[in-house]
């Protein structure tokens, strides 16, 4: 009955196909090996920056100069995804992207704010469209195919993730290229970090971040291919029902061997993720490693790629991870992931 | 399963609500006026499609908050309309999947003039900024909640809402849904475009040899759509059918259309084949048609390539509207379940003369005639080109 309720009530997601995980990328800003994550020293920092890649190895040098970092990072993470693959052209891609091209918003926004109308330069107008990295990747790959940009705050991600299983459900043998892009910049960093300063219950969470991931799904797989065995997402659900709704799927697949959760250091927000420990599964809390931001989520679906293809310090080697987050208590996803 | 339009809504400066936007179609009313001084110093005199609405008044109607953007209360006026034909709503899932390219940045730019002004950046002026936001406010205003989303892909933004919602529907996620978009009136996008030296300071000449820009407008546009079996079983009248719908790339240029149109081609193309529909059946085309010299080439290109000899009667309705960018997708697909249901063609408002390299000529006076099939443009920055196809039921 519960679970009829919530099918009623939720947007509690029956597809009836599992997605294979070709290949992903992440530019993040952690250093590297994912050895060394449990004594990054990341915590300390008040804003997580991504560190940059050599572009040149992706990127035609002259081409660069003119982009924007946002659209240099967000391709670079594309073409790093793609290069893991045998596939040259994905049938669609997929951006998602919480606040857009920020550093170009911020930079059209001054220049107008100045009075300066007259003798505005168009590139930061045209680099500013939420679309632009998709666009960029399809001009790039000379990609004719389905091109699209989801922007819902920290549901973008999961938004994308959906249409990428909608096409899937309806043409399995596509590979479709998924992407997050969510770019830090020192004004909207103060705006944050304002906003924050108003409520004590924010001092502890975690640094405002930045980050870059693609990946590369399919309803068909490709040797080493990670499955995607369930992606449901629900809104507004109270803690018992979304216990409920795990309690149903774990009775039909395995029990996860780790959780990535994404408690961010304020009370209000983690409290929702209590009932969680009740499973006595071990947890990471992910955002440490990536900060705060609204695709966030998508760096925490790389991370578990990586575990599972890699392995992890101090773990048995996990088979099945479920990647749980919410945006504000507002929209809850699970995802689970396995070799 | 079949897609059904079973409800529309849409505020533009020709009109608030279907019926008024309709009369002004019908009567070759645009609703372009000058740019005034407050809404944006540097480009005065300048013609756009502003709904003579405040945001004090819409808020009024609508029962929003005259403190949100200005695109969150037009999306509010017109997503309401879209609702109102289905009377049990606390029985469906209902999603909600707008567009929009401006989101909050009405008030984004105020706070950046505020701190111009005061020297203090305020970071309450910048809470609604996000392109989400502005959906969530009219969600949560209407209680929403199977499935809300935003989709950006600049002006082809609302199509591709469609396809998501038709998607969502098909798939048994949510059982109806209102998809389509909303933009406002910004000195960012104004400005922007002026940039681009793509404005118009005449009234927009969709198609026309003289044309030289597109003028910018404001609105919101949004069908309600339902699968065939909910629509009957709660009682919705279909309007017309959502057949088919193709998202393709021209992967030309960051903002131009390639000169073969080959973007708008393959969406064209693609819609009219999953459909199973042949050219020939098509009866209207509602252009892109922004009145930029290179977005009518490359339309009109695409669509002599594919029709040939037997192009379909079109017309670009941002003529009465200007372009309402995130919106345009939502209101031209209003306009497009109108040409069938009224069995009506919208003219071409100020078409003299056929561009010389292509010949195309559209629709110039307002005609009655049996309308099936309805092929909806929407073309935009980074190449993103999407077309809907609308059949009678």
């Amino acid at each position: 009955m519960v679970l009829e309720e919530i099918v009623r009530r939720c947007y509690f997601q029956k597809f009836r196909m599992k997605i294979y995980i070709t290949s992903e990328s992440a530019i993040t800003a952690l250093n590297g090996d994912i050895s060394n994550w449990e004594t990054n020293p990341l915590e300390k920092e008040n804003v997580l920056s991504c560190i940059e890649p050599n572009y040149a190895e992706f990127l035609d040098p002259r081409a660069t100069r003119r982009m924007s970092r946002m659209m240099k990072m967000g391709m670079t993470a594309a073409l790093m995804c793609l290069q893991k693959s045998n596939v040259n052209i994905p049938d669609a891609i997929i951006t998602a992207t919480g606040l857009g091209c920020l550093a170009d918003t911020d930079a059209f926004l001054s220049k107008l704010s100045h009075g300066e109308g007259q003798v505005l330069n168009p590139t930061p107008f045209i680099q500013s469209t939420h679309n632009t990295v998709s666009g960029a990747i399809a001009l790039h790959l000379q990609c004719h195919n389905y091109n699209n940009t989801f922007t819902q705050r920290g549901f973008s991600f999961e938004s994308a993730l959906t249409e990428a299983s909608l096409l899937l459900n309806e043409y399995p043998n596509q590979n479709i290229l998924v992407g997050a892009l969510d770019e830090t910049i020192h004004r909207v960093n103060q705006i944050i970090q304002q906003l924050r300063d108003l409520k004590t219950s924010n001092h502890k969470m975690v640094p405002v971040g930045e980050g870059f991931s693609f990946f590369l799904l399919s309803g068909i797989p490709v040797a080493d291919a990670l499955t995607l065995s369930c992606f449901k997402t629900f809104y507004n659900t109270p803690a018992e029902q979304l216990h409920a709704a795990y309690s149903e799927i774990v009775s039909q697949e395995a029990i996860p061997d780790l959780i990535l959760l994404g408690t961010n250091g304020n009370e209000k927000n983690d409290r929702q993720y209590d009932w969680i420990s009740s499973l006595k599964i071990p947890v990471l809390n992910y955002k440490k490693y990536c900060g705060e931001y609204p695709t966030a989520p998508a760096f925490a679906h790389w991370m578990a790629c990586n575990i599972l293809r890699k392995g992890h310090s101090g773990m048995n080697n996990p088979k099945k991870i479920l990647i749980y987050n919410h945006s504000e208590g507002r929209n809850h996803s699970f995802t689970f992931i396995e070799k | 399963m079949r897609i059904f339009v079973t409800g529309t809504g849409v505020i533009s400066c020709i009109g608030n609500g279907v019926n008024e936007n309709f009369n002004s179609l019908v009567s070759s009313r645009h609703g372009i006026t000058s740019l005034s001084e407050e809404l944006d110093a540097f480009l005065p005199g300048f013609p756009i499609g502003r709904i003579q609405l405040t945001n004090q008044q819409l808020s009024e109607i609508s029962g929003g908050n005259a403190k949100w953007p200005r695109a969150a209360l037009l999306s509010l006026m017109a997503a309401k309309e879209a609702l109102s034909v289905l009377k049990q709503k606390n029985k469906l899932r209902i999603g909600f999947i707008s567009a929009t390219t401006v989101g909050g940045m009405d008030l984004t730019e105020n706070g950046y003039a505020n701190w111009q002004k005061s020297g203090i950046f305020n970071s309450r002026d910048f809470i609604n900024h996000e392109c989400g936001r502005t959906t969530e406010l009219v969600a949560d205003l209407l209680g929403i909640n199977g499935f809300v989303t935003t989709i950006n892909t600049a002006c082809s933004s609302s199509a591709n809402a469609m396809m998501m919602a038709s998607r969502l529907i098909k798939q048994g996620i949510i059982d109806v849904a209102i998809a389509g978009g909303t933009d406002a009136l910004t000195r960012f996008t104004l400005n922007g475009f002026n940039t681009l030296l793509i404005l118009d300071q005449q009234h927009c000449r969709p198609f026309d040899a003289s044309r030289a820009g597109l003028n910018l407008g404001e609105g919101a546009g949004y069908l309600l759509l339902a699968g065939e079996h909910m629509a009957d079983q709660f009682g919705m009248e279909p309007i017309c059918e959502l057949k088919a719908y193709c998202n393709a790339n021209d992967a030309y240029h960051q903002t131009a259309s390639s000169p073969e149109g080959a973007g708008s081609f393959l969406a064209m193309s693609q819609t009219l084949e999953i459909g199973g529909i042949k050219p020939g059946k098509i009866d209207y085309i509602n252009l892109h048609g922004t009145g930029t010299s290179n977005n009518d080439a490359s339309e009109a290109t695409a669509i002599s390539q594919l029709f040939r000899e037997s192009i379909p009667a079109h017309s670009s309705t941002k003529s009465y509207t200007g372009h309402t960018l995130g919106a345009s997708g939502g209101i031209e697909a209003v306009y497009s379940t109108l040409a069938i249901q009224r069995n009506a063609m919208f003219p071409n408002l100020r078409f003299e003369t056929a561009m010389s390299e292509i010949g195309v000529s559209p629709v110039t006076t307002f005609q009655h005639k049996e309308i099936t099939n309805v092929l909806s443009n929407s073309f935009g920055f980074g190449g993103n080109c999407s077309s809907l196809l609308f059949s009678k039921v």
